[in-house]
């Protein structure tokens, strides 16, 4: 493996993005170490979805270049022709990434089990046979066992969220973006979702980067609470410290306008 | 009047099949010029493609193919001429039409594909297609109804069609009402048969996805 | 082949006479369509469904056959029935006739764009029906249903050359008697093509800036 040598799972190397007039990224630089979770919070707008997809290449970078596992999956606009990367470099090194996103973005002509294993078997030219097994194994995982055969519109907010992780599982990435996964769901439904990734950040070593607007969540998966504003880094640092007792103003009254944990 | 009953089925056995094959090129040359134009380099061709073809009448197009393809040396019958002329007529709306679908297809499964680090064009072929197909299927049925219709041009360019009929019975018998009721009530009956046909692939095609039909 | 741009620039005032009479056959048909189509949407929500029905069943038939038959039809018929209409006449009935089926869809999509909640608020001001329909559910339908009376005014105006076949001299027909002598259809058929791209492209994006201005204040 290639990322024993203290390669990190993802870094930013002067990272630029903006939409228009609105700078969502500016100059961001930092390294996610192999396995580390890291929860990322702060205002809307302050460019922590952006952040993970630039990651997963949905958004291009203007300016910088990120690395996943010492590899680059993006290059910044600035960087010279020569080390610009091609789409199948891009696709070799993306194998590694998975997301999971607000909306589920389920394929909503597929059945549940058929979200989780067209990946395998048209990406990664699994068996169907050995898809499905797969499949069924991950989606008992994530507490939908005979729900295999129903289509996405049949199930709850809460159930399409977990066939999503389940889809994003099947595929083994070392690396999970989850990008605010709670926030589409009615109040009652978060914790089953929850309770999903914390089982899996518990029986996995998997790097993970969450965005989420769960403090409580925050402080019970994470090693690490990143608080970015304006596209730059506020503080960062172990759970304990960023939620527990802030350093910076920004970040308190960020935690006091979210409400008590 | 009866001894034309088979003159008149010979003539509605045409326009059918006038109006399958227009109906098959129609949506051949949608597909390929609506998948087409996402592809930077061809985007301007089959714009000026689709703009001259539903610029101008079909019924100049259909006389353009008839008397000027064979001054170029292009020899066609006149109803592969016709057909063909249709196929193209009614493909340049039809293009718009899948164009607008695939469109429609919210930007979070394209994403989606993406995470699951799909080719594009598995993406398209998987997932963006099934569900911008199912946009498609109403439009593509006033298509077919509207290139049914339109086959009558064909009689112009003596395509033994249900309307070149109608104007020789007229001919040999002298009264309008005897010759077009008849015709008119064939068309009539094709287009109803014909629109159960789109009804029935509509309810089809919402199926897999669960919505509402009327 | 050798194109003859002598001949072209020869045929062009003959094409563009031509292009008068499609003009008055547009602008005539859809006069009559606007019209009948109001009338059809009227009987169309008529309570008597004695009424509603058969209006239904005629405006299915007219949509389900072809122009071409029914301007034969018209061309032959009306005529025996006593009905002199002259050629451009029984054209400008027939294209009016068909196209009618269509607009009266169009006002009822118009009408019911209007939400029922503005049918209410006039009523609980206590607006007379007449009000209520000029000041409150015309102004808002008129918008909705603008572009799409463009659009069919545009596939009229491509409809137009149906006309030929029942001897109307409109641009189709003028070319078609110069092209019977001259053998030159690449040129005449070129030369109409292009006007009508010239006709026809303008009006597209003047339909599609109002779809563009619908969407923005719908």
């Amino acid at each position: 493996m290639t990322d024993s040598a203290g390669v990190p799972a993802i870094r930013f190397t002067g990272c630029s993005k903006r939409f228009g007039e609105t700078v969502v990224l500016d100059d961001f630089t930092w390294d996610v170490p192999v396995g580390r979770r890291v929860a990322i919070l702060g205002p809307s707008g302050s460019g922590k979805t952006t952040l993970l997809r630039l990651v997963m290449t949905i958004e291009r970078l203007d300016a910088g270049v990120i690395e996943v596992f010492g590899r680059p999956i993006a290059t910044g606009r600035d960087v010279p022709s020569s080390r610009q990367i091609s789409e199948r470099q891009v696709r070799e090194v993306r194998r590694d990434v998975g997301m999971v996103f607000q909306q589920f973005n389920l394929f909503p002509h597929m059945s549940a089990l058929q979200n989780v294993t067209e990946a395998p078997i048209r990406v990664l030219g699994k068996s169907k046979e050995e898809a499905a097994e797969h499949g069924r194994e991950l989606l008992r995982q994530v507490g939908l066992q005979g729900k295999e055969d129903a289509p996405p519109r049949q199930l709850s907010g809460g159930q399409q969220q977990r066939v999503a992780i389940a889809r994003a599982l099947a595929m083994e990435p070392r690396i999970m973006l989850f990008d605010e996964v709670t926030s589409a769901l009615d109040p009652e439904l978060v914790g089953e979702v929850l309770e999903v990734i914390r089982q899996l950040a518990e029986h996995s070593s998997m790097t993970m980067l969450l965005v989420t607007h769960e403090i409580g969540f925050a402080r019970d998966v994470a090693d690490e609470v990143l608080f970015m504003e304006h596209g730059r880094v506020v503080e960062s640092g172990p759970p304990e410290q960023v939620l527990g007792s802030p350093r910076e103003e920004r970040t308190r009254s960020f935690l006091r306008a979210v409400g008590p944990h | 009047m009866a001894q034309w009953i088979p003159r008149l089925i010979d003539g509605l056995i045409i326009t059918m099949q006038a109006t399958l094959l227009g109906f098959a090129l129609a949506v051949a040359v949608s597909f390929v010029v609506g998948l087409g134009s996402r592809i930077r380099v061809l985007r301007p061709v089959f714009r000026i493609y689709v703009e001259v073809f539903r610029g101008t009448s079909a019924l100049v197009q259909l006389f353009y193919f008839f008397y000027v393809l064979p001054l170029l040396g292009v020899h066609l019958t006149p109803l592969v001429a016709g057909v063909t002329a249709l196929g193209l007529n009614f493909g340049a709306y039809g293009s718009e039409v899948v164009r607008g679908a695939i469109e429609a297809v919210p930007r979070g499964q394209h994403e989606a594909a993406l995470a699951l680090n799909m080719p594009r064009w598995l993406a398209m072929y998987r997932v963006i297609l099934p569900q911008a197909i199912r946009t498609m299927v109403p439009p593509f049925g006033n298509i077919l109804v509207d290139l049914m219709k339109a086959t009558a041009l064909l009689s112009m360019i003596s395509v033994g069609d249900l309307a070149f009929v109608g104007k020789q019975v007229l001919q040999s018998e002298g009264s309008a009402v005897g010759a077009y009721i008849p015709v008119m009530l064939m068309y009539f009956l094709f287009a109803v048969v014909l629109g159960r046909a789109v009804r029935g692939a509509e309810r089809l095609a919402s199926r897999g996805l669960g919505e509402v039909t009327a | 082949m050798r194109v003859d741009l002598d001949y072209a620039v020869r045929v062009l005032p003959t094409l563009l006479r031509g292009a008068v009479t499609t003009l008055q056959a547009t602008l005539g048909g859809m006069a009559l369509a606007l019209v009948l189509g109001l009338a059809f949407v009227l009987l169309l929500r008529s309570q008597n469904k004695w009424v509603s029905r058969p209006t239904r069943a005629v405006l299915e038939f007219v949509r389900g056959t072809p122009l071409l038959i029914q301007l034969f039809f018209l061309f032959y018929v009306l005529p025996e029935w006593g009905i002199r209409l002259g050629a451009l006449g029984t054209g400008i009935f027939a294209l009016g006739l068909h196209y009618s089926t269509y607009i009266a869809e169009v006002y009822r999509a118009g009408i019911e764009s209007v939400p029922k909640g503005q049918w209410e608020a006039s009523t609980a001001l206590s607006f007379s029906r007449v009000d209520t329909w000029r000041r409150v559910v015309l102004p808002q339908a008129v918008i909705t249903v603008l572009p799409m009376l463009g659009n069919y005014l545009v596939a009229m105006f491509k409809d137009t050359p149906l006309l030929a076949t029942i001897t109307v001299i409109e641009m189709l027909g003028a070319g078609l008697s110069a092209a019977a002598s001259s053998y030159r259809y690449f040129e005449v058929f070129t030369l109409i093509g292009l006007i009508f791209l010239a006709m026809s492209l303008p009006a597209g994006a003047l339909v599609r800036w109002l779809e563009a201005f619908n969407k923005r204040y719908a």
